[in-house]
C-alpha cells in the first residue's frame, strides 16, 4: 500500500514535471532545465521572492507551487506581454499564470478527480503561511535562462 | 490530517492573494463610486481571483466620466491588461476633458496600438469592449460611445439599448476604426436607469435547462430592477445571478454598473 501510494506521487510529481518543462518549451521556446527532485521537510521550505500556489483537492489532497526571483517573471512578462518595465502587480499576476496553467495541464492528464483551486499569489513569505507538517514535499529545482526558480509538490 | 485549500486560507492560516487585492483596489468600491455618482453600484464578479474587467470614475469640472471595460480574456493574463487600460485611461481623460467620447476612444486605441501594434506572438489578447459616459452638468447631458458595449437604458419600466459600435478597441490594428457618440438629453430622462455590462452578465450559463442568460432574460432583468432604488437593485441583481448560476461554472469575468443622473447627482456636484 505504501509502496503504491509512494509511486503515485512520483508520478503525479513527473507530470508537473513535464508540465513545468512544456510550459517554457512550448511557449517561451527556451527549453528549462529540471534539477533533481528532493524530499524536503515542511519548516525547510523555500521560497523565492513571488509565489504562485495551487491548492489540490479531490482523490489527492496537497498543493504545488512554483516560487522564483523577480527577474524570471520581468523576462516572461517581457516575452509574453511586450512590457520592459513590470509593475509588482504584473510579476505577481504573471506568478499566478504560470501555477495556473501548469497545474490546469496536470489536471488535463489526471481527471475530473484531481481538482484544482484557483492560484493563491504572494510576495516574499507572508507570516500567515504554514505548510502542513504531515504532508510529502517534493522539491523541484528549475533552471530557465540564467533563472532558478522551484516547483514544490506536497501531497498526502 | 490537515485539510489543506489555498483559497484564502491555507492550513491554519490566512494568506492574502496579493493579486486579487491589486486587482479590486485598482477600482472604485461602492461608497467611492457613490461619491461621485450618489444613485449607483456596482457588481464586479471575475471568474477567478481576478479578472479582465474594469472601470474608471473621474470628476472634472463642469462633467464626469464613466469608462466600463471588459479586456478579452479572462484571469491573470486579463488582470494585466485592466491595468494597462487603466492607466491608458487615466492619462488619456484628465486634460481633454473638452473632448467627445468616441475621440478618447480612438486615443485610448492608438495608445494601445503604439504598445502592442508591433508585438508578435504574445499571449495576451489586447482587445476591450469599452464603454465611455460623459455627463455635461451645466447642460444636463449624457454622452455615449460604446466599442461593442450597448448603454442599456429603462425608463418607465421600458429598455431602450443605446447601441454600441461594433468594433472592439485595441485589436486589428490594420482596420479603421471608427465610433460614434450619442447624445442623451437628461432634462427629459431624469428618471430613468441606466447600466453598462461586460459579457459576462449576458453569457452567464444557468437556469433549468443550463442555457445563457441572454437578451430576453436580461431585458427582464434590468426592467423589473429599475422599479427598485439603485442602493436595493445591487441585492437583487446579485440574488437574481446567483440564483441563475445556480453549481454551473462562471465562464467569463462578470461586471456590472448601474446608475441614475437624477437631482441628487445635480445638487451634489
Amino acid at each position: 500500500m505504501i509502496e503504491r501510494r509512494k509511486e503515485e506521487f512520483e508520478a503525479t510529481c513527473k507530470l508537473f514535471i513535464d508540465s513545468v518543462s512544456n510550459y517554457f518549451k512550448v511557449l517561451t521556446e527556451i527549453n528549462s532545465e529540471m534539477g533533481i527532485p528532493y524530499l524536503k521537510d515542511a519548516t525547510e521550505i523555500k521560497l523565492k521572492d513571488y509565489t504562485g500556489m495551487i491548492g489540490i483537492s479531490g482523490n489527492r489532497k496537497g498543493f504545488v507551487y512554483i516560487s522564483a526571483g523577480k527577474e524570471m517573471f520581468e523576462d516572461l512578462i517581457n516575452i509574453f506581454i511586450g512590457i520592459e518595465e513590470p509593475s509588482n502587480a504584473d510579476i505577481l499576476d504573471m506568478a499566478g499564470e504560470i501555477s495556473n496553467v501548469v497545474a490546469g495541464n496536470v489536471r488535463a492528464n489526471l481527471g475530473a478527480n484531481f481538482m484544482i483551486s484557483v492560484p493563491i499569489v504572494f510576495k516574499g513569505r507572508p507570516e500567515e503561511l504554514k505548510f502542513p507538517k504531515d504532508v510529502s514535499i517534493y522539491v523541484i529545482p528549475l533552471k530557465w535562462k540564467i533563472h532558478e526558480a522551484f516547483v514544490v509538490v506536497g501531497l498526502e | 490530517m490537515k485539510r489543506v485549500t489555498v483559497n484564502g486560507s491555507f492550513s491554519q492560516g490566512k494568506v492574502i492573494d496579493e493579486a486579487r487585492k491589486n486587482y479590486f483596489t485598482l477600482f472604485p468600491d461602492d461608497d467611492s463610486l457613490r461619491k461621485m455618482i450618489p444613485e449607483s453600484f456596482v457588481i464586479n464578479r471575475p471568474m477567478n481571483t481576478v479578472g479582465g474587467d474594469g472601470y474608471w470614475v473621474h470628476k472634472a469640472e463642469g462633467c464626469l466620466y464613466l469608462v466600463i471595460f471588459d479586456c478579452m480574456g479572462h484571469g491573470h493574463l486579463a488582470s494585466m491588461m485592466t491595468r494597462i487600460y487603466t492607466n491608458i485611461i487615466k492619462s488619456n481623460v484628465p486634460g481633454n476633458e473638452d473632448e467627445f467620447p468616441n475621440r478618447m476612444l480612438i486615443d485610448i486605441h492608438e495608445e494601445i496600438k503604439s504598445k502592442f501594434g508591433n508585438k508578435e506572438n504574445m499571449l495576451l489578447a489586447t482587445g476591450a469592449d469599452i464603454g465611455v459616459v460623459k455627463i455635461n452638468v451645466d447642460i444636463r447631458e449624457m454622452e455615449y460611445t460604446g466599442a461593442k458595449m450597448n448603454l442599456f437604458e429603462v425608463r418607465n419600466g421600458e429598455l431602450n439599448i443605446i447601441k454600441a459600435d461594433r468594433m472592439q478597441i485595441g485589436d486589428l490594428f490594420d482596420y479603421y476604426h471608427e465610433y460614434k457618440t450619442n447624445i442623451i438629453d437628461l432634462k427629459k430622462n431624469g428618471d430613468a436607469s441606466y447600466y453598462l455590462l461586460s459579457d459576462g452578465i449576458k453569457d452567464l450559463i444557468g437556469g433549468p435547462n443550463k442555457k445563457k442568460l441572454g437578451s430576453a432574460r436580461l431585458k427582464d432583468l434590468l426592467e423589473t430592477s429599475s422599479k427598485l432604488s439603485m442602493s436595493k437593485q445591487k441585492g437583487f441583481i446579485t440574488d437574481f445571478l446567483t440564483r441563475w448560476r445556480g453549481a454551473n461554472q462562471a465562464l467569463d469575468d462578470a461586471l456590472i454598473i448601474g446608475f441614475k443622473i437624477s437631482e441628487p447627482f445635480f445638487e451634489r456636484f
